[in-house]
């Protein structure tokens, strides 16, 4: 193994530029790993950890553009690094329509959406503007307070426009994917969620059972807080009601208020059409075919659509529990979920503890069960990367997987640790193969069982196969589902003593 | 514009931030221009700053 770290003073690139050359950079053969950045002391940190701070890496400043390669001993170094430089000052879009100004780029286009991913400070006062000039807004950013929220939310709904977010992270008009979104059938299901991964499950779940959907509309994590009252959930299915396109509606919520919930499921009452709900958290049926989780949510619209396959059976599941806790030593107990989605961390929190299996989270809405070091697991631990907590001044792990599989070497290190659960999502927005860089970097020789839910559809960029293959290759199990994942984990870390619990709750868990 | 058109219209996008997004719909063929945002120095260094009190 040899390793090059090269620094170029005075050189400043963006991050989001530097991150995608690295990746491109891992793909050069003979390279085991890169890192571009710039040599900010946070940065610097990173490549201690990865083993690149040389003494020059350590002297270089934020101005100063850092190269940093580890590659086979046969690999020629001087071309890779010529081949890499080439690819940060290349790596412009072909063919990108840019404009410096948000004026000359609506005379140039007549946008009638606008998708905002800027510090949450800038992203309000650009939100507003576009809101002013009728342009319906699909806000990425999050640190937006719900104050800015419940007043760009009202402006919108005043002029009756939709303003999905802050912290919209999905959203599908028509088969086009916004932000993180996976490629889709066309159907006549039309979604509305304030959990952005929890669209992408379930949108993946009701792809593998052969249904497509209309439109999907990411609301933002708050929506259904009391503060903001639901005011773009009520707005998306409005819209969906009206549409010929959409005959069934499903709304999906991860945090709410349960006051709101229930004006939601009230409103659903006057909807024409059929209308299924997952709102987490919410056992009872709500007049609304609510379900507990988004498999379970899946399955039930699959049925109302005729569609009954099972996509396993409960003597499956415990045999392959059985199987993959078989070699795991005694003290091996716990549990570890690292996700980059929130909903689907949020999934697992609330199956573990039906399961009767407490666990601690860095998004916990219970104090007593919310971790006070969130860089820091204790027991049985469900990290969401997405939080704001981790993606204060960096990308989302779904962009940058760096702090992520840091992580998950980490808790594979425990050796308390019986199951380390993550997700692998696939589609639009995110790297070109989000299972490769997983694979190819996390080894566990006697470790924990690895499971991953690869949130996908058919039709994905990245080949839902391919995916699958190159993680299974590098013995991980692959889920069907975040619930199926979250229920093997707890049959595996307890060697299935909850085997009853699950028989108990099969159908609220899986619908079937 | 209300929302309606846009569930009728043909997309057409103005993307303001994450040139990711702006490539993500491009590979869709969907109509979009990009907006490189103004005072972007300021923004990675804020951002890189926050990051340095988190590690």
């Amino acid at each position: 193994m040899q390793r090059f770290v090269i620094v170029k003073k005075g050189v400043y690139l963006d991050s989001i530029r530097l991150m995608k050359a690295t990746e491109e950079a891992k793909k050069i053969p003979k390279v085991k790993n890169a890192f571009l950045s710039l040599g900010t002391e946070a940065n610097k940190k990173l490549m201690s950890e990865l083993g690149f701070l040389t003494e020059e890496a350590r002297k270089a400043g934020p101005d100063d553009l850092i190269i940093a390669i580890e590659m086979d001993e046969k690999g020629e170094g001087a071309a890779v690094i010529r081949e890499v430089e080439a690819l940060i000052f290349s790596s412009k879009t072909k063919g990108t329509q840019e404009y410096a100004s948000v004026e000359d780029a609506i005379l140039s286009l007549r946008p009638n959406l606008a998708v905002i991913s800027l510090p949450g400070d800038q992203a309000v006062d650009v939100a507003e503007d576009m809101i002013m000039k009728g342009i319906n807004v699909h806000l990425f950013s999050d640190h937006v307070s719900l104050k800015d929220e419940v007043r760009l939310k009202k402006l919108a709904n005043e002029k009756n426009l939709l303003l999905l977010g802050p912290g919209a992270g999905t959203t599908i008009i028509g088969g086009k994917g916004i932000c993180f979104a996976n490629e889709v059938e066309k159907g006549d299901i039309g979604l509305v969620a304030s959990a952005g991964t929890g669209l992408q499950e379930i949108i993946s779940i009701l792809d593998s059972l052969s249904l497509g959907v209309s439109h999907a509309f990411g609301v933002g994590g708050s929506d259904l807080s009391k503060e903001v009252g639901g005011i773009m959930t009520k707005k998306c299915i409005e819209a969906l009601n009206s549409d010929p396109s959409t005959k069934i509606l499903c709304i999906i919520a991860k945090q709410h208020s349960r006051e709101v919930v229930s004006e939601i499921a009230s409103y659903c009452s006057k909807v024409r059409k059929k209308t299924f709900a997952c709102f987490l958290g919410v056992e009872d049926n709500l007049g609304l075919e609510n379900s507990e989780t988004l498999h379970a949510c899946a399955v039930k619209i699959a049925k109302e659509k005729g569609e009954s396959k099972q996509f396993f059976s409960f003597k499956e599941i415990l045999s392959n529990a059985e199987s993959l806790s078989s070699k795991l030593q005694k003290e091996r107990i716990f549990i570890r979920g690292v996700y980059s989605g929130g909903t689907l961390a949020h999934e697992s929190f609330l199956i573990l503890s039906k399961l009767g299996i407490r666990a601690y989270s860095n998004t916990s809405y219970e104090k007593r069960y919310l971790l006070q070091n969130p860089l820091k697991s204790i027991g049985n631990s469900i990290i969401d990367m997405g939080d704001e907590f981790f993606t204060q001044g960096r990308a989302h792990p779904m962009i940058d997987s760096t702090l992520k599989i840091l992580r998950m070497k980490n808790e594979i290190k425990d050796r308390r640790v019986a199951v380390l659960m993550f997700d692998v999502i696939l589609g639009y927005g995110v790297s070109d193969d989000p299972a490769g860089e997983i694979a190819d970097t996390i080894e566990q020789v006697n470790g924990p069982v690895l499971l991953c839910r690869l949130v996908g559809t058919k039709k994905d960029r990245q080949g839902l196969e391919r995916q699958k293959k190159k993680l299974e290759d590098s013995g991980i199990a692959v889920c069907r589902s975040n619930a199926e994942m979250a229920v093997l984990a707890c049959l595996i870390a307890t060697r299935c003593r909850v085997e009853r619990k699950v028989e108990k709750l099969w159908v609220r868990l899986f619908g079937l | 514009m209300g929302y309606e058109r846009l569930l009728k219209e043909e997309l057409r996008v103005l993307n303001i931030g994450l040139e990711n997004f702006y490539i993500a719909l491009v590979q869709q063929n969907v109509k979009v221009v990009n907006v490189r945002p103004r005072q972007r120095r300021k923004i990675e260094r804020e951002l890189e700053e926050a990051l340095e009190k988190l590690l």
